[in-house]
């Protein structure tokens, strides 16, 4: 009877830390770093779209180009126009900032790839040693 | 909840940008492309209103030339040429009753196309246009990037 208990109580245990296991696992694996470079990775890929997208409509009437930017980029344009500018007056400066941003951001997301990269060859080396 | 409501606003506002459907690297190549090919039309019109400066009669309109431009539109794409439209700016007129297209008084009606306008629609045009091919190239390069990554 008592091995029965042991034996339950054991089997719950096992079944209850499984889950965890895995995380500590993965955590092991990849890193706590892995999944905020494949975050800012889709995060440059998401910027680097709404810079194409403000870029295709810089000739079209009665859009808010600076509205559209992403919000840390808003913020940063704003503090360099003055207040009382136009949309159009601010739409015409947001051609060359757009383009540096999209410099800036192609930069950045290329070095994360790499990191990215080197990660997973690490992680694979890792691997295959244990073969 | 309705004490956190106008935080959780405030938290949204910042956090998404307007452009919900702007995800990824295939939507930069479609806005690239449409914003390309939108420029490419305005350029097309601005050589013909200039290549026609000197029609006094459309042969479609029995009219002098009237200046064309694209009327565009953003789209889930990118950008849209929606139409081409004729400017209803009123034409110039000079005095020439030799001309054939002269009116009773002697009058010549010239295209109402302006010279300086159009040169300066063509460079920012120009402009634009080369701001699209560097997006799509960088857009490609990135792409590379990320193969390179996972090779």
């Amino acid at each position: 009877m008592l091995f029965k208990k042991i034996l339950l109580i054991t089997c719950l245990f096992f079944i209850s830390t499984a889950p965890c296991s895995a995380q500590s696992l993965e955590r092991k694996f990849y890193g706590p770093h892995y999944k905020s470079v494949e975050e800012g990775m889709i995060e440059g890929g998401r910027n680097q779209a709404i810079y194409s997208y403000i870029l295709a409509n810089a000739t079209t009437p009665g859009v808010d180009l600076v509205g559209l930017l992403p919000p840390k980029d808003r913020l940063e344009i704003l503090k360099t126009l003055p207040e009382e500018a136009t949309p159009e007056e601010k739409n015409s400066a947001i051609l060359e900032f757009v383009l540096g941003k999209m410099s800036e951001n192609n930069r950045r997301t290329a070095a994360l790839s790499v990191i990215w990269g080197n990660k997973t060859k690490s992680l694979k080396h890792v691997v295959s040693l244990g073969k | 909840m309705k004490k956190h409501l106008p935080i959780i606003t405030l938290f949204t506002l910042l956090s998404i940008s307007p452009l919900a459907h702007a995800q990824n690297l295939d939507d930069a190549f479609q806005y690239s492309l449409s914003g390309v090919t939108a420029q490419k039309v305005r350029l097309t019109l601005i050589a013909q209103n200039m290549a026609n400066l000197t029609t006094l009669e459309d042969e479609n309109t029995g009219l002098p030339w009237q200046k064309r431009y694209a009327v565009l539109t953003p789209g889930e794409n990118g950008v849209r040429v929606v139409s081409v439209e004729k400017s209803n700016k009123p034409f110039g007129k000079y005095y020439d009753p030799a001309v054939p297209q002269s009116n009773a008084d002697g009058y010549v009606a010239f295209p109402n196309v302006n010279i300086p306008d159009e040169m300066v629609n063509l460079a920012y045009t120009e402009m634009v246009f080369d701001s699209n091919i560097t997006a799509f190239r960088t857009t490609k390069a990135l792409y590379q990037s990320f193969i390179d990554a996972m090779k």
